[in-house]
This record gives C-alpha cells, sequence and structure tokens, in this order.
C-alpha cells in the first residue's frame, strides 16, 4: 500500500503553507513575535544544518561508510566547544558593523569589493551542489512513495514546490534585515517537524521490526559483522577530514552564518546553543542505524541506501508520508536560508559591479535580490538534473562543505592576524577555489583529474580516500594566504579596517559631511538625487530628525542611521562609501551630541546666561548625575547610550567618551549581557551579578526603570558594586559563627562542669566506701545528675538540628494544644494558678508536639518567676489572620537591658543549675519551623509576656 | 581571554584528542557507545557552561 501520491503533495503544500503563514503570524503579532527571539528557538533554528541529508543521506552513509555519518555532526559538536573563543568574536564584529553576510566580513576587512565578489561566486558555485541534493532527496523520495523510478517529471513539480516556497517567503525576507522573529521562528518550528519526524519513523521501526531495544540487540548479535561494518571505518583516513570540514561548515555555511550571526537575537543566544543545537543534532541522528539495519533487510536490490528511511516503513503508509514530510521540511528550510543568504551577497557585490551605472542601484537593488533568490533555486534545479544519478547524497553535500572550509583561512586572518592582506586571501582563495573545483567538484559530472601522482609524492597512498584532497588543498591554500600576505603591504584602509576587527571597543573620528547639503550632495553623487533625498528623508524619520538637521549631533545622529539602513541592503563597504567616503569608521551621533552640549553649556556659563535659572538647574542636574555614588547609563528609545556617569566609569574601566553615543549593544561585556538582561525585565527589577574579569571578580547589583517619551520609551539602569559589602557581610558572619561557637562552648562547659563535678565528687566518695549505707542515695544523685548532662545535651541537639529534621505539620486545634499544655504545666510544680482566657479559637497548621513542649517551657518559666499566689495567665487572641497566644506572669520581669538576649543560647536569669538557658532560644526555633514567631514584651504592670503567633487556617 | 574561554578551550582540546586521535576506538565498544559518548560530550559542555555574568 502506498501514499496516494495527490495527497501527498498536497500534504506538501499544506505543511508549506503553514510555514509561511505561522512566520507571518510572528512577524505581525507582538505576541507570537516572542518565540522568534527566544534563545531556544534560536538553537532549534540552527538546526536548519539538518537537512535531507540528515534525514535521507545519513542512513545512505551509514549503509555505504558506518559511523563515518556521525562525523558531520561531532564536526558541528566540536563547533558549538568553540563558540566562546571562534563564533563570539565573528558574531560581535558582525553585530557592530552590521554585516550581513561572510562576503561582507571579508570585504569589510580587507576593504575590497573584488574579495567580496570572489567570496560570492565561489559561495554560489560551491552551494549549488547543495541545493541540487536538497531537490534529488525529495524528488526521489517522492518516486519511491508513488512506486515509481525517479523522473524528472516528478522531482520537477516538487523541485518547483520548494521553489515557489523559497521565493515566496524568501522575499518576504529579502531585505536583509537582522533579528526577523518570523524566519527565526519558521525555521525552529520546521527544525521540531523534521525531529519528531524522526523519531516517530525511528521508535516504530525500532519496535515493529526489531520488537525493541532487546530484538535489536539479539538481531546484532546474530550479526555481528553488522555491527563491525559501522565501527570500523570510523577508524579510516576519512573521518578526521570529515569532522574538520563539517567543523568549519557549522558556522562557514552561508545559511548558518546568516542564521548564527545575522539573525541572532540577542547576546546570550550562542550561549544556549553551545549545548542545546548538538543535543538536537544528537536527537534527529539517534534512529539512523535502526533505519539502515531495517532497510537493509527491506530493501530490494537496486534500491539506493538514500530512501532507507522510506523502505524501513514501507508498511505504513502514515509513517513513509511522515519522513516524506520531514524531509520536504528539512529541504524547504536549508533552500529558503541559502537563497536569501546568497542572493544578499550576490546582490552586494555583483550587481553594481556589472550594473550600467550606480544611480539605479537602489531602486534595481531589491527587484534584483529577489531574482537572485528565484536564480539560485533555479540553477540548483539545473544541477539536480545535470549530475549523474550515480553520485549520492553524501558526495554534494560534502563537496559544498569543502567549499566552505577555504573561507577558514581569510576569517581566521580577518580576526586573529592583523598583517593578513587582501592580496593574500584573495590568492589562497583562488587556489582554493581551484584545488576544489579540480578535486572535489569535477568529479561529481564526470570529469575525473588524475593526481594520485601529487597525493603519492604526500605520501597518500589511497586517492579515493576524503582526507588527502582535503589536507593538500587546505595546505596550499594556507601557504599562499601567509606567503602573499607576508610579501604584500596593506592599505590604510586595511590597517584601519584590521584594528577595527581586533579591537572592536575602538571609536574613532569621523570623516563625515559636515552639512546637510554635503551629505545630500555625496549621495546624490552615487544614487541620483531623486533616491538619495528618498533615502535620507526615510533615515531622517527613522532617526527622529527634522529635516534639515538643525546641529552637528543631528546630522551624526541621521549619518549613523542612513549608513546602517544602507549597509543592511548594499552592504557595508558600499555604504560607507556613498556615506562617508568608504573609512571604516562608526558615527558616534550622541557622543557627539553629549560634548556639543557640554560646549553649548560652557559657552553659556562663559556669557550672559550664566546666573539663569535653567542654566543653573542644569549644571546643578549634570553634577548630581556626575557624583551620584551610584553608577548610572541611560539610553534612548533608539537604544543608544546617552548617560555614563563617573562612578560607571570607574566600576566599569569604560570611557564615557568611547561609550555615549553607541548603541547600547556595542557596550563591552559584561555590560551589555547584564543591560540587555535587565531590559527584558519590568521596572523596578534588581538582579545582582558575580563578573570574573580576568585579574579580578566584581560583584553588581543593577536595576532599571523605563524613562517615559512621547512614542518609545528610554531605560535608566542603576549600577552598584556591591563587591566590598559582600565581603564586608560574608566577613561578618563569619567572624559571628565563630562568636557563636564561643559562646556554645563556654554555656555547654559552664553547664555541663557543675553536674559533672557532683557526679565525680560523689563517685569519689563511693569507690572509697562502696559500702556505706547511703550508697543507693548517692547513685541516685549520680543519676540525677547524669539525666541533667543528658537534658542539655538533648537540648543542645535539638539546638543544632533546627533546620535538619523535617515537621510534621498539620492543622491543630489551638485551644486544645493550650490546655493539654497547662495540664502538663501542672504536673511539674504547684504554686502559680494557671488561669487560662481561650475565648478565641482558629486552627492553625503546627506540630501538636512541638507547640506543646514550646508551651510547657513558657508556663513553667513563667511559674518559677512568679512569686506564690500570684497567677499565669494564657489568652488566645485573633488579629490580622492570625492567632497570638500570649503567656503573661507577675514576677520581676527581664532587666530592660538584657531583654534582648532573653532567646540567646545559653543566657538565663535563673541561680546556677536551675536552668540550662537552652529553653527560650529551642521554644523561639520551634515556633519558627512552624511559620510563625515567639517574641517577648515586658509588661506595663511588671512582669513578662511571651507571645507565640501563628498563621490561623480557615475552616 | 576570560575564564569561559579558558574552559571552552580546554575542553575543545580534550574532545579534539578523544574525537581525532586515535584515541577513538575507546567508545567504539558497541553499537551503542559512539552515542553514549557524544552525549557525554553535550553534557560536558552543558556543565561547564558557566559564562561570566551568570551568577
Amino acid at each position: 500500500m502506498q501514499p496516494n501520491q495527490f495527497v501527498l503533495f498536497f500534504l506538501a503544500v499544506a505543511l508549506l503553507g503553514l510555514y509561511i503563514l505561522g512566520s507571518e503570524l510572528v512577524e505581525r503579532s507582538p505576541r507570537w513575535g516572542r518565540l522568534g527571539r527566544n534563545r531556544f528557538s534560536f538553537a532549534l533554528a540552527l538546526g536548519v544544518y539538518a537537512t535531507t541529508w540528515t534525514l535521507f543521506g545519513s542512513v545512505g552513509f551509514a549503509a555505504t561508510e558506518g559511523y563515518d555519518f556521525i562525523a558531520i555532526y561531532f564536526g558541528v559538536t566540536l563547533s558549538c566547544i568553540a563558540i566562546p573563543f571562534l563564533w563570539a568574536p565573528v558574531a560581535e564584529l558582525v553585530d557592530r558593523y552590521r554585516l550581513g553576510s561572510i562576503a561582507d566580513v571579508f570585504a569589510f576587512r580587507y576593504q575590497s569589493r573584488t574579495l567580496g565578489a570572489a567570496v560570492s561566486i565561489f559561495m554560489v558555485a560551491g552551494l549549488l551542489p547543495y541545493i541540487a541534493l536538497q531537490l534529488r532527496a525529495v524528488a526521489d523520495g517522492a518516486a519511491i512513495l508513488v512506486g515509481e523510478e525517479p523522473s524528472e517529471t516528478l522531482g520537477s513539480v516538487y523541485a518547483v514546490l520548494l521553489s515557489a516556497f523559497a521565493v515566496a517567503l524568501g522575499v518576504r525576507y529579502a531585505d536583509g534585515r537582522a533579528h526577523r522573529p518570523g524566519l527565526i521562528a519558521t525555521l525552529a518550528f520546521e527544525s521540531i517537524f523534521k525531529l519528531v519526524a524522526m523519531l516517530v519513523v525511528g521508535t516504530a521501526v525500532l519496535m515493529t521490526v526489531f520488537g525493541g531495544i532487546r530484538g535489536l540487540d539479539a538481531y546484532l548479535q546474530e550479526r555481528p559483522e553488522l555491527v563491525e561494518n559501522m565501527t570500523s571505518p570510523v577508524m579510516g583516513d576519512s573521518w578526521i577530514a570529515l569532522v574538520f570540514v563539517t567543523f568549519c561548515a557549522a558556522f562557514l555555511l552561508p545559511r548558518q552564518f546568516f542564521v548564527a550571526f545575522v539573525q541572532r537575537p540577542g547576546p546570550r543566544s550562542l550561549e544556549t546553543a553551545r549545548w542545546a543545537l548538538p543535543l538536537y543534532l544528537f536527537a534527529i541522528n539517534l534512529p539512523v542505524p535502526i533505519l539502515y539495519w531495517a532497510g537493509r533487510d527491506l530493501a530490494t536490490p537496486g534500491i539506493r541506501p538514500d530512501v532507507y528511511v522510506l523502505i524501513a516503513v514501507q508498511s505504513s503508509p502514515a509513517l513513509q508520508t511522515l519522513a516524506f514530510l520531514g524531509a520536504v521540511s528539512a529541504a524547504s528550510a536549508m533552500i529558503l536560508v541559502s537563497s536569501i543568504a546568497l542572493s544578499g551577497m550576490v546582490a552586494n557585490y555583483l550587481v553594481p559591479r556589472f550594473g550600467p551605472s550606480p544611480e539605479s542601484l537602489l531602486t534595481r537593488w531589491a527587484v534584483f535580490r529577489r531574482l537572485t533568490i528565484v536564480g539560485v533555486v533555479v540553477a540548483g534545479l539545473l544541477i539536480h538534473f545535470t549530475l549523474p544519478r550515480t553520485r549520492s547524497l553524501v558526495d554534494l553535500g560534502l563537496a559544498s562543505f569543502v567549499a566552505v572550509t577555504h573561507l577558514l583561512p581569510g576569517l581566521l586572518g580577518a580576526l586573529f592576524w592583523r598583517r593578513a592582506t587582501r592580496a593574500g586571501v584573495l590568492a589562497g582563495l583562488i587556489v582554493g577555489a581551484t584545488s576544489w573545483a579540480v578535486l572535489t567538484a569535477s568529479p561529481l559530472f564526470g570529469v575525473e583529474v588524475d593526481v594520485s601522482g601529487v597525493f603519492a609524492l604526500f605520501g597518500f597512498t589511497d586517492p579515493t580516500a576524503r582526507g588527502p584532497a582535503i589536507w593538500l588543498s587546505l595546505t596550499a591554500h594556507g601557504f599562499v594566504f601567509m606567503g602573499v600576505s607576508l610579501l604584500t603591504d596593506r592599505s590604510p584602509e586595511e590597517r584601519n579596517a584590521a584594528e577595527a576587527c581586533r579591537e572592536p571597543r575602538v571609536t574613532r573620528l569621523l570623516q563625515v559631511p559636515n552639512s546637510a547639503e554635503a551629505l545630500q550632495e555625496r549621495l546624490t553623487s552615487y544614487v541620483g538625487k531623486q533616491i538619495a533625498v528618498q533615502e535620507i528623508y526615510g533615515a531622517a524619520a527613522a532617526a527622529d530628525v527634522y529635516w534639515p538637521p538643525r546641529d552637528r549631533p543631528e546630522l551624526l545622529r541621521l549619518i549613523n542611521q542612513l549608513e546602517g539602513r544602507l549597509s543592511e541592503r548594499i552592504g557595508p563597504l558600499a555604504a560607507r562609501t556613498y556615506v562617508q567616503g568608504g573609512r571604516p569608521v562608526r558615527a558616534n551621533a550622541l557622543a557627539e551630541r553629549l560634548r556639543a552640549f557640554r560646549e553649548l553649556d560652557s559657552l553659556e556659563a562663559d556669557a550672559t546666561q550664566r546666573t539663569s535659572p535653567a542654566h543653573a538647574a542644569r549644571r546643578y542636574l549634570s553634577q548630581l548625575m556626575s557624583e551620584l555614588p551610584v553608577g548610572v547609563c541611560t539610553v534612548d528609545d533608539h537604544e543608544d547610550v546617552v548617560v555614563w556617569n563617573a562612578q560607571l566609569e570607574r566600576i566599569s574601566g569604560l570611557n564615557e567618551d568611547d561609550i555615549c553615543g553607541n548603541p547600547m549593544r556595542d557596550i563591552p561585556s559584561p555590560w551589555w549581557p547584564l543591560f540587555d538582561e535587565l531590559a527584558h525585565q519590568p521596572t523596578g527589577s534588581v538582579i545582582e551579578r558575580e563578573y570574573d574579569l580576568g585579574d579580578q571578580k566584581i560583584q553588581l547589583r543593577a536595576q532599571t526603570a523605563t524613562i517615559p517619551g512621547e512614542g518609545e520609551e528610554g531605560r535608566v539602569f542603576v549600577v552598584e558594586d556591591v563587591t566590598a559589602l559582600r565581603q564586608l557581610e560574608r566577613h561578618v558572619a563569619h567572624k559571628d559563627r565563630l562568636s557563636s561557637i564561643g559562646t556554645l562552648a563556654s554555656g555547654v562547659a559552664h553547664e555541663v562542669g557543675n553536674p559533672l563535678t557532683g557526679i565525680l565528687m560523689v563517685a569519689k566518695n563511693l569507690a572509697t566506701d562502696p559500702g556505706a549505707d547511703d550508697a543507693a542515695e548517692r547513685l541516685g544523685i549520680i543519676v540525677h545528675e547524669a539525666q541533667r548532662i543528658h537534658g542539655i545535651v538533648q537540648s543542645l541537639l535539638t539546638f543544632s538540628r533546627r533546620d535538619e529534621a523535617p515537621v510534621e505539620l498539620r492543622t491543630i486545634s489551638v485551644t486544645g494544644v493550650v490546655r493539654t499544655a497547662a495540664e502538663l504545666a501542672k504536673l511539674e510544680t504547684e504554686g502559680c494558678k494557671i488561669d487560662l482566657n481561650l475565648a478565641v479559637d482558629a486552627p492553625a497548621m503546627a506540630s501538636p508536639d512541638g507547640l506543646t513542649q514550646v508551651l510547657v517551657n513558657l508556663l513553667n518559666n513563667a511559674r518559677q518567676a512568679c512569686p506564690s499566689g500570684s497567677t499565669v495567665s494564657v489568652r488566645t487572641r485573633l488579629d490580622n489572620g492570625s492567632i497570638h497566644i500570649d503567656v503573661d506572669d507577675e514576677g520581676p520581669g527581664v532587666p530592660e537591658e538584657l531583654s534582648d538576649r532573653v532567646f540567646e543560647p545559653f543566657f538565663t536569669t535563673k541561680p546556677d543549675g536551675q536552668g540550662t538557658g537552652l529553653g527560650l532560644s529551642v521554644s523561639r526555633q520551634i515556633v519558627e519551623r512552624f511559620g510563625g514567631s515567639l517574641t517577648y514584651q515586658p509588661r506595663g504592670s511588671g512582669g513578662s509576656r511571651f507571645t507565640i503567633t501563628l498563621q490561623a487556617r480557615e475552616n | 581571554m576570560n575564564r569561559d574561554q579558558e574552559r571552552a578551550l580546554l575542553l575543545f582540546g580534550v574532545a579534539v584528542v578523544l574525537i581525532a586521535t586515535p584515541v577513538r576506538a575507546l567508545w567504539l565498544q558497541t553499537w551503542w557507545s559512539p552515542f553514549a559518548f557524544w552525549l557525554s560530550v553535550i553534557a560536558l559542555i552543558a556543565l561547564l557552561h558557566r559564562p561570566d555574568h551568570a551568577a
């Protein structure tokens, strides 16, 4: 039984339509929009790494090369471990300079459009086989499901469907803007769908084909060669090469780069992805060996292992459909993101070069980028039709992975090697691309170049292994890159850019137009008057600047906005050229504004307005802000820093001039993460964090509030360095503990010492005269004193275990417990009368035994303190939902100077030998374990009042 | 280089030794052991994940 092909097609269309609708919902609705800004959604979106290669190709890979298929994901896992020292600097660079692709990074760092274009062309060429892979996998899968041989007609139908989806959703995001929640949410949902599909299919096969894990174990024990075939390839030559190329692919593949860096929703997103992405890939790969073994047994000869997933569930059309939809989903997401990422590169670096004139650039740019998306998909389709069918999915995918590996030397140079030059990178890239074309790409099209002689020179005996081609081409690339870099000089622009990449905190002097007219004139010279005016007005509206800008700060703010907008659309180099003449600098508009404000202030002070009330008030507020003993940072509605006061300069070591005017996200760690976390908290929220600044640890307490505005709101962040305070608290707590131990020890020595002396004396007497008549009486004394010591020890244990033993609380009647305690107290001593006034009763949560113990203790204390003939009264009262039990006596009370110490352990006003001083402290601890309190108050008429307060429960 | 980066670098070194050297024979004993090893590495990443601003 097979699924109906029309139903299958309808379901595929419905799934992709759902993705489009979901993406629109997330983009339009603030509530759903959160889904796209969530760290876990981001980590799941990175799961776009898992394509049809994972769903279908991995099983095919496992069939031929065993567990080598896991190398494709072990490389990603290694790459995720490297996030803090490899991905994070790239992310910072992309954020700071609003770069949109790996080509932007190369073009920016090496100040070369040619290099950007070279990277773009290489990436398009390298990625097309990968897109073809997706189309082939879906087409072959559909053919299997409808019982046909893989046909171009059927493949075309699905290829057109996937292309239509990529174009429909791709043009929605073709503006290249960063942080699109709709895209992230769609990718996250798509990742979940294909994971669920794999797990459901895998579990079903495990249960139905093998009868569960035990059945699978038995199956493999009977066929040990299957396990051997899986594990032995891992010790072969290809393993390390596969791990390496996928290590690079995890963040250098255009789609991975686009999601990981351009679409990154916040600074902490990558931290979550460090473990979440490998975990996701682990989960989606778990079923692969099971599906392979099942497919192997069920497949008829001639069936390609790439479709074993569908063969393994051939008895269930529903599961086949689910597996196929998982592949459709994976393919659609991959093609979508790849085409958006590639279209950005092509539009930024190939359009101006081949365009008729720069005037029409901006008009054509949007159209061209949309067309590029279509072009990329169609090119992938052509490759799909052209490639020999003998090539497996893995061959096609690996060709793309090897291509992106050649971006690593240039990227490492951009991040860590100032001496790297554009000539070096270009030469290395040419060598890399050529070797890739000869060794990796041409065999895909049936063009074999015999390089076994070259391999033999370097000791590689197996020319078919994957390692030699990769290692040799990369080594050649690396040597050429370094050699040419060392032999060539960097231009001044390159030096500037290298500094900017190495030290992101650097902000530079601006070389910007000094008037609105100059700005308009410069932009007009590139794009024509109409578009220049249109762009400037758009930027002015976004920056809240009325045209023409009133002063230089407003002009700088406008320039910053304009450059950002253009950078997102035509790339950072072109934008910078159009606005600032090509210098790699950032406009620091608000810093300029603050400086201008200070200058204005100073001018006013020198002029006639020195004594004006407004001036005096402004100076007063300015000084107040500067001298506040807490750090203050404010950001405006655009999240640009406005105030960075003197105390914050001292705490952070960051100069106000370097921070003010920059976007908040540009503040170096740990400040931006701290503020970003706070910004997502409600007003008044307080957080305290400890940071490791390398040579010292710092404890910061920070809170935030919104600054109301007419539209969007700004924020103020208040930061205190509480490192010294917390150290002092720890010191005091330590001293306090030592002091308590001292008090406790002296109390124990005193209380135990007295009875012990008595025991010793009586025992000595007995030893000298064992037959004395009063021996029994003396032994009784020993027993009595020993019981006293036992009592002290028990009290101590109760005191010390107050937080350890669990308390069994239950609802009790307070008056009932009081009556019981009074009866017990009467048994102990005679004398004072106990008067009960229990008019008010309420149930409370307590342990009846514990409460009885407390009450007996209080009553005994009271009866011992009060003079003969007087009364101890117990009264219950209800107040604000709490029930109070007052125990009053008519004794002398506690001297005022000692009243603070009544609950201290071993404090007692009783004569020596009559009390341990632990009763009240133990009683208070017992009551506190009920969630209540025990307090002491002197009575106005003399005597004492101890009050137990418990939370009353409703009946 | 901050503490988090140092920890990551150390883990990276250990993982490279375990994954890319002949030591990998250790986790190739049974059909499920590669997955167990993989999960252990992920658990280690999550356990050692202590960014600077986490208290």
